[in-house]
Protein backbone atom coordinates (compact mmCIF):
# COMPACT_ATOMS: atom_id res chain seq x y z
CA UNK A 1 0.00 0.00 0.00
CA UNK A 2 1.57 3.30 -1.03
CA UNK A 3 1.79 6.46 1.03
CA UNK A 4 -0.73 8.43 -1.06
CA UNK A 5 -3.41 5.79 -0.46
CA UNK A 6 -2.75 5.77 3.29
CA UNK A 7 -2.83 9.57 3.51
CA UNK A 8 -6.05 9.63 1.44
CA UNK A 9 -7.67 7.19 3.86
CA UNK A 10 -6.49 9.21 6.83
CA UNK A 11 -7.76 12.51 5.49
CA UNK A 12 -10.97 10.93 4.20
CA UNK A 13 -11.56 9.32 7.60
CA UNK A 14 -10.89 12.61 9.35
CA UNK A 15 -13.38 14.41 7.12
CA UNK A 16 -15.94 11.66 7.66
CA UNK A 17 -15.55 11.93 11.43
CA UNK A 18 -15.97 15.71 11.28
CA UNK A 19 -19.05 15.26 9.13
CA UNK A 20 -20.55 12.74 11.56
CA UNK A 21 -19.79 15.03 14.52
CA UNK A 22 -21.41 17.96 12.72
CA UNK A 23 -24.45 15.87 11.97
CA UNK A 24 -24.77 14.68 15.57
CA UNK A 25 -24.37 18.28 16.77
CA UNK A 26 -27.09 19.40 14.40
CA UNK A 27 -29.50 16.72 15.61
CA UNK A 28 -28.79 17.52 19.28
CA UNK A 29 -29.20 21.26 18.76
CA UNK A 30 -32.40 20.70 16.86
CA UNK A 31 -33.82 18.48 19.63
CA UNK A 32 -32.67 20.96 22.30
CA UNK A 33 -34.23 23.83 20.42
CA UNK A 34 -37.51 21.95 20.03
CA UNK A 35 -37.51 20.99 23.70
CA UNK A 36 -36.76 24.58 24.74
CA UNK A 37 -39.57 25.81 22.51
CA UNK A 38 -41.99 23.36 24.13
CA UNK A 39 -40.93 24.48 27.62
CA UNK A 40 -41.52 28.10 26.55
CA UNK A 41 -44.92 27.25 25.12
CA UNK A 42 -45.79 25.51 28.39
CA UNK A 43 -44.79 28.46 30.54
CA UNK A 44 -46.61 30.83 28.22
CA UNK A 45 -49.81 28.80 28.54
CA UNK A 46 -49.57 28.63 32.34
CA UNK A 47 -48.71 32.34 32.55
CA UNK A 48 -51.76 33.20 30.46
CA UNK A 49 -54.12 31.32 32.78
CA UNK A 50 -52.50 32.77 35.92
CA UNK A 51 -52.64 36.30 34.49
CA UNK A 52 -56.30 35.87 33.56
CA UNK A 53 -57.18 34.98 37.15
CA UNK A 54 -54.83 37.25 39.08
CA UNK A 55 -55.94 40.43 37.34
CA UNK A 56 -59.53 39.69 38.35
CA UNK A 57 -58.96 39.05 42.05
CA UNK A 58 -61.80 40.65 43.98
CA UNK A 59 -63.80 41.71 40.90
CA UNK A 60 -67.48 42.01 41.83
CA UNK A 61 -66.78 41.02 45.44
CA UNK A 62 -68.13 43.18 48.24
CA UNK A 63 -66.74 41.32 51.23
CA UNK A 64 -63.37 39.64 51.71
CA UNK A 65 -61.57 39.35 48.38
CA UNK A 66 -58.61 37.18 49.35
CA UNK A 67 -59.46 34.25 51.62
CA UNK A 68 -56.06 32.67 52.24
CA UNK A 69 -52.48 32.99 51.13
CA UNK A 70 -49.27 31.05 51.41
CA UNK A 71 -46.08 30.69 49.42
CA UNK A 72 -47.53 28.02 47.15
CA UNK A 73 -51.28 28.65 47.36
CA UNK A 74 -53.82 31.43 47.18
CA UNK A 75 -57.60 31.39 47.49
CA UNK A 76 -59.61 34.38 46.40
CA UNK A 77 -63.08 35.37 45.21
CA UNK A 78 -63.90 36.91 41.88
CA UNK A 79 -66.65 37.27 39.33
CA UNK A 80 -64.38 35.58 36.80
CA UNK A 81 -66.87 35.41 33.95
CA UNK A 82 -68.42 38.84 34.56
CA UNK A 83 -71.88 37.32 35.03
CA UNK A 84 -72.50 38.44 38.62
CA UNK A 85 -71.57 34.97 39.83
CA UNK A 86 -68.75 35.25 42.34
CA UNK A 87 -66.52 32.19 42.28
CA UNK A 88 -63.96 30.94 44.72
CA UNK A 89 -60.65 30.31 42.99
CA UNK A 90 -57.65 28.51 44.43
CA UNK A 91 -54.19 28.15 42.92
CA UNK A 92 -52.14 25.50 44.63
CA UNK A 93 -48.80 23.97 43.74
CA UNK A 94 -48.82 20.48 45.17
CA UNK A 95 -45.27 19.15 45.52
CA UNK A 96 -46.60 15.81 46.71
CA UNK A 97 -48.21 15.13 43.35
CA UNK A 98 -45.58 14.37 40.77
CA UNK A 99 -46.63 14.71 37.16
CA UNK A 100 -46.62 11.10 35.96
CA UNK A 101 -47.42 12.09 32.40
CA UNK A 102 -43.82 13.19 31.81
CA UNK A 103 -40.39 11.64 32.23
CA UNK A 104 -39.24 14.64 34.24
CA UNK A 105 -38.99 13.69 37.94
CA UNK A 106 -39.01 17.34 39.05
CA UNK A 107 -42.30 18.56 37.64
CA UNK A 108 -45.43 18.62 39.76
CA UNK A 109 -49.09 19.38 39.27
CA UNK A 110 -50.25 22.95 39.66
CA UNK A 111 -53.93 23.01 40.62
CA UNK A 112 -56.46 25.64 39.68
CA UNK A 113 -59.62 25.00 41.62
CA UNK A 114 -62.77 26.94 40.70
CA UNK A 115 -65.73 26.50 43.07
CA UNK A 116 -64.31 23.20 44.28
CA UNK A 117 -63.67 21.77 40.82
CA UNK A 118 -60.02 20.87 40.31
CA UNK A 119 -58.38 21.78 37.03
CA UNK A 120 -54.88 20.29 37.10
CA UNK A 121 -52.31 22.23 35.11
CA UNK A 122 -49.46 19.90 34.15
CA UNK A 123 -47.23 21.74 31.70
CA UNK A 124 -43.93 20.75 33.35
CA UNK A 125 -44.15 23.17 36.26
CA UNK A 126 -41.15 22.62 38.56
CA UNK A 127 -41.39 25.75 40.70
CA UNK A 128 -44.31 27.98 41.62
CA UNK A 129 -43.99 30.59 44.31
CA UNK A 130 -45.98 33.63 45.32
CA UNK A 131 -44.82 36.61 47.33
CA UNK A 132 -47.34 39.13 48.67
CA UNK A 133 -46.75 42.86 49.09
CA UNK A 134 -48.75 45.56 50.83
CA UNK A 135 -49.39 49.06 49.48
CA UNK A 136 -46.03 50.23 50.81
CA UNK A 137 -44.33 47.43 48.85
CA UNK A 138 -43.33 45.47 51.94
CA UNK A 139 -43.80 41.72 52.07
CA UNK A 140 -46.93 40.79 53.97
CA UNK A 141 -48.84 37.71 55.09
CA UNK A 142 -51.93 39.70 56.10
CA UNK A 143 -54.70 38.87 53.61
CA UNK A 144 -56.40 42.22 54.15
CA UNK A 145 -53.21 44.13 53.36
CA UNK A 146 -52.24 42.42 50.10
CA UNK A 147 -51.92 44.93 47.28
CA UNK A 148 -49.52 43.18 44.90
CA UNK A 149 -48.72 39.56 44.19
CA UNK A 150 -45.48 38.41 42.66
CA UNK A 151 -45.70 35.05 40.93
CA UNK A 152 -42.53 33.13 40.11
CA UNK A 153 -42.81 30.21 37.79
CA UNK A 154 -40.30 27.74 36.34
CA UNK A 155 -41.19 25.12 33.75
CA UNK A 156 -39.05 22.35 32.35
CA UNK A 157 -39.36 20.22 29.27
CA UNK A 158 -41.08 16.89 29.69
CA UNK A 159 -38.29 14.85 28.11
CA UNK A 160 -34.55 15.22 28.46
CA UNK A 161 -32.12 16.00 25.67
CA UNK A 162 -28.71 14.55 26.35
CA UNK A 163 -29.75 14.03 29.98
CA UNK A 164 -30.73 17.68 30.45
CA UNK A 165 -34.20 19.16 30.82
CA UNK A 166 -34.71 22.55 29.18
CA UNK A 167 -35.72 25.15 31.72
CA UNK A 168 -37.56 28.42 31.32
CA UNK A 169 -38.59 30.95 33.95
CA UNK A 170 -41.22 33.70 34.21
CA UNK A 171 -42.16 36.10 36.93
CA UNK A 172 -44.65 38.89 37.17
CA UNK A 173 -45.98 41.20 39.84
CA UNK A 174 -49.73 41.64 39.60
CA UNK A 175 -51.45 44.73 40.90
CA UNK A 176 -55.13 43.70 40.89
CA UNK A 177 -57.27 46.78 40.43
CA UNK A 178 -60.04 45.51 42.73
CA UNK A 179 -57.75 45.15 45.75
CA UNK A 180 -57.38 48.93 45.70
CA UNK A 181 -61.06 49.83 45.65
CA UNK B 1 3.40 9.92 -3.88
CA UNK B 2 1.10 12.89 -3.60
CA UNK B 3 1.92 15.41 -6.30
CA UNK B 4 1.47 19.17 -6.02
CA UNK B 5 -1.93 19.29 -7.80
CA UNK B 6 -3.39 16.68 -5.42
CA UNK B 7 -2.08 18.66 -2.49
CA UNK B 8 -3.67 21.87 -3.76
CA UNK B 9 -7.00 20.06 -4.28
CA UNK B 10 -6.77 18.66 -0.77
CA UNK B 11 -6.09 22.05 0.75
CA UNK B 12 -8.97 23.54 -1.25
CA UNK B 13 -11.32 20.77 -0.06
CA UNK B 14 -10.28 21.28 3.54
CA UNK B 15 -10.73 25.02 3.16
CA UNK B 16 -14.25 24.60 1.78
CA UNK B 17 -15.11 22.16 4.54
CA UNK B 18 -13.72 24.51 7.18
CA UNK B 19 -15.85 27.37 5.82
CA UNK B 20 -18.93 25.14 5.94
CA UNK B 21 -18.08 24.11 9.48
CA UNK B 22 -17.65 27.74 10.60
CA UNK B 23 -20.99 28.71 9.04
CA UNK B 24 -22.69 25.76 10.64
CA UNK B 25 -21.21 26.51 14.07
CA UNK B 26 -22.31 30.13 13.62
CA UNK B 27 -25.87 28.94 12.99
CA UNK B 28 -25.83 26.83 16.14
CA UNK B 29 -24.53 29.76 18.21
CA UNK B 30 -27.18 32.08 16.73
CA UNK B 31 -29.86 29.52 17.52
CA UNK B 32 -28.73 29.34 21.16
CA UNK B 33 -28.46 33.13 21.28
CA UNK B 34 -32.05 33.41 20.04
CA UNK B 35 -33.23 31.02 22.75
CA UNK B 36 -31.49 33.10 25.42
CA UNK B 37 -32.80 36.38 23.94
CA UNK B 38 -36.36 35.06 23.92
CA UNK B 39 -36.07 34.05 27.56
CA UNK B 40 -34.60 37.42 28.57
CA UNK B 41 -37.13 39.41 26.57
CA UNK B 42 -40.00 37.43 28.02
CA UNK B 43 -39.01 38.41 31.55
CA UNK B 44 -38.27 41.99 30.48
CA UNK B 45 -41.72 42.28 28.95
CA UNK B 46 -43.35 41.04 32.18
CA UNK B 47 -41.38 43.61 34.21
CA UNK B 48 -42.39 46.42 31.87
CA UNK B 49 -46.00 45.32 32.07
CA UNK B 50 -45.78 45.32 35.90
CA UNK B 51 -45.02 49.04 35.93
CA UNK B 52 -47.68 49.84 33.32
CA UNK B 53 -50.25 47.84 35.33
CA UNK B 54 -49.32 49.66 38.51
CA UNK B 55 -49.64 53.06 36.86
CA UNK B 56 -53.20 52.28 35.79
CA UNK B 57 -54.30 52.49 39.42
CA UNK B 58 -53.13 56.06 39.75
CA UNK B 59 -55.01 59.24 38.96
CA UNK B 60 -54.46 60.76 35.54
CA UNK B 61 -52.96 63.88 37.01
CA UNK B 62 -52.01 65.44 40.33
CA UNK B 63 -55.03 67.77 40.11
CA UNK B 64 -57.32 64.72 40.16
CA UNK B 65 -55.80 63.16 43.27
CA UNK B 66 -58.07 62.61 46.27
CA UNK B 67 -60.92 64.91 45.35
CA UNK B 68 -62.79 65.94 42.26
CA UNK B 69 -61.59 69.08 40.61
CA UNK B 70 -62.99 69.65 37.14
CA UNK B 71 -60.25 70.26 34.62
CA UNK B 72 -61.56 72.82 32.17
CA UNK B 73 -58.35 73.43 30.29
CA UNK B 74 -55.12 71.54 29.66
CA UNK B 75 -53.30 74.37 31.43
CA UNK B 76 -54.89 73.08 34.66
CA UNK B 77 -52.80 69.91 34.34
CA UNK B 78 -49.57 69.56 36.25
CA UNK B 79 -46.06 69.34 34.88
CA UNK B 80 -44.68 65.85 34.34
CA UNK B 81 -42.78 64.18 37.12
CA UNK B 82 -43.12 63.45 40.77
CA UNK B 83 -44.72 66.05 43.03
CA UNK B 84 -42.39 65.26 45.93
CA UNK B 85 -43.84 61.74 46.27
CA UNK B 86 -41.49 58.80 46.47
CA UNK B 87 -42.23 55.35 45.09
CA UNK B 88 -44.35 53.38 46.13
CA UNK B 89 -46.38 56.42 47.18
CA UNK B 90 -46.84 57.80 43.69
CA UNK B 91 -50.38 59.09 43.41
CA UNK B 92 -50.68 60.05 39.79
CA UNK B 93 -49.69 58.65 36.42
CA UNK B 94 -46.89 61.02 35.58
CA UNK B 95 -45.15 60.57 38.93
CA UNK B 96 -43.50 57.66 37.16
CA UNK B 97 -41.69 60.08 34.85
CA UNK B 98 -37.92 59.42 35.15
CA UNK B 99 -38.57 56.61 37.61
CA UNK B 100 -35.87 53.92 37.55
CA UNK B 101 -36.08 50.49 39.09
CA UNK B 102 -33.62 47.60 39.32
CA UNK B 103 -35.08 44.09 39.55
CA UNK B 104 -33.13 40.93 40.29
CA UNK B 105 -34.72 37.94 38.62
CA UNK B 106 -33.79 34.38 37.92
CA UNK B 107 -32.65 35.54 34.50
CA UNK B 108 -30.40 38.29 35.85
CA UNK B 109 -30.66 41.94 36.78
CA UNK B 110 -32.93 44.23 34.77
CA UNK B 111 -33.02 48.00 34.85
CA UNK B 112 -36.34 49.64 34.04
CA UNK B 113 -36.54 53.28 33.08
CA UNK B 114 -39.83 55.10 32.70
CA UNK B 115 -40.63 58.27 30.84
CA UNK B 116 -44.02 59.95 30.59
CA UNK B 117 -44.88 62.45 27.88
CA UNK B 118 -47.89 64.43 26.79
CA UNK B 119 -49.00 63.22 23.37
CA UNK B 120 -50.41 65.08 20.41
CA UNK B 121 -54.16 64.18 20.33
CA UNK B 122 -54.22 64.37 16.53
CA UNK B 123 -51.29 61.97 16.24
CA UNK B 124 -50.76 59.76 19.25
CA UNK B 125 -47.33 58.71 17.99
CA UNK B 126 -46.15 62.30 18.33
CA UNK B 127 -44.92 63.71 21.61
CA UNK B 128 -46.44 67.10 22.37
CA UNK B 129 -44.48 69.93 23.94
CA UNK B 130 -47.76 71.30 25.26
CA UNK B 131 -50.00 69.77 27.90
CA UNK B 132 -52.77 67.63 26.43
CA UNK B 133 -55.38 65.19 27.69
CA UNK B 134 -53.22 62.27 26.58
CA UNK B 135 -50.18 60.94 28.40
CA UNK B 136 -47.91 58.16 27.22
CA UNK B 137 -45.82 56.02 29.52
CA UNK B 138 -42.77 54.43 27.91
CA UNK B 139 -41.14 51.70 29.95
CA UNK B 140 -37.72 50.55 28.75
CA UNK B 141 -36.30 47.46 30.39
CA UNK B 142 -32.64 46.63 29.79
CA UNK B 143 -31.16 43.25 30.61
CA UNK B 144 -27.58 42.69 31.70
CA UNK B 145 -26.85 41.56 28.16
CA UNK B 146 -27.72 45.05 26.96
CA UNK B 147 -30.93 44.08 25.17
CA UNK B 148 -33.77 46.52 25.69
CA UNK B 149 -37.49 45.90 25.54
CA UNK B 150 -39.90 48.84 25.45
CA UNK B 151 -43.59 48.90 26.30
CA UNK B 152 -45.74 51.98 25.86
CA UNK B 153 -49.11 52.73 27.37
CA UNK B 154 -51.26 55.70 26.47
CA UNK B 155 -53.74 57.06 28.94
CA UNK B 156 -56.33 59.75 28.36
CA UNK B 157 -57.99 62.09 30.79
CA UNK B 158 -61.61 61.22 29.94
Amino acid sequence: MNLSLISSFLIGGLLLLMLIKTNVGMVETSAESMSDQLAKQNIDAVADIISYDMRKIGYGVQNQKILSISEDAITFQSDLDNNKGVKQVTWHFDKTQSNNATQNPDDYILFRKVDGVDEPVGMGVTQFRMIYYDAANNETSDITAVARIKVKLVCQSSEPVDGQYQKTAWEKTFTPLNLHI
Amino acid sequence: MVDTSDFILLVAALFIFAIMQINFSGSLIRSTQNQVDTELNYTALALAQDIADESRLKAFDEVRVGYYVPVTSTSDLSTLGTDSEVYPNFDDFDDFHNYTRVDSTRNGVYTSTVTVDYMDPTNLRQVSVNKTYYKRMMVKVASEMGDTVAVSYIRRYY
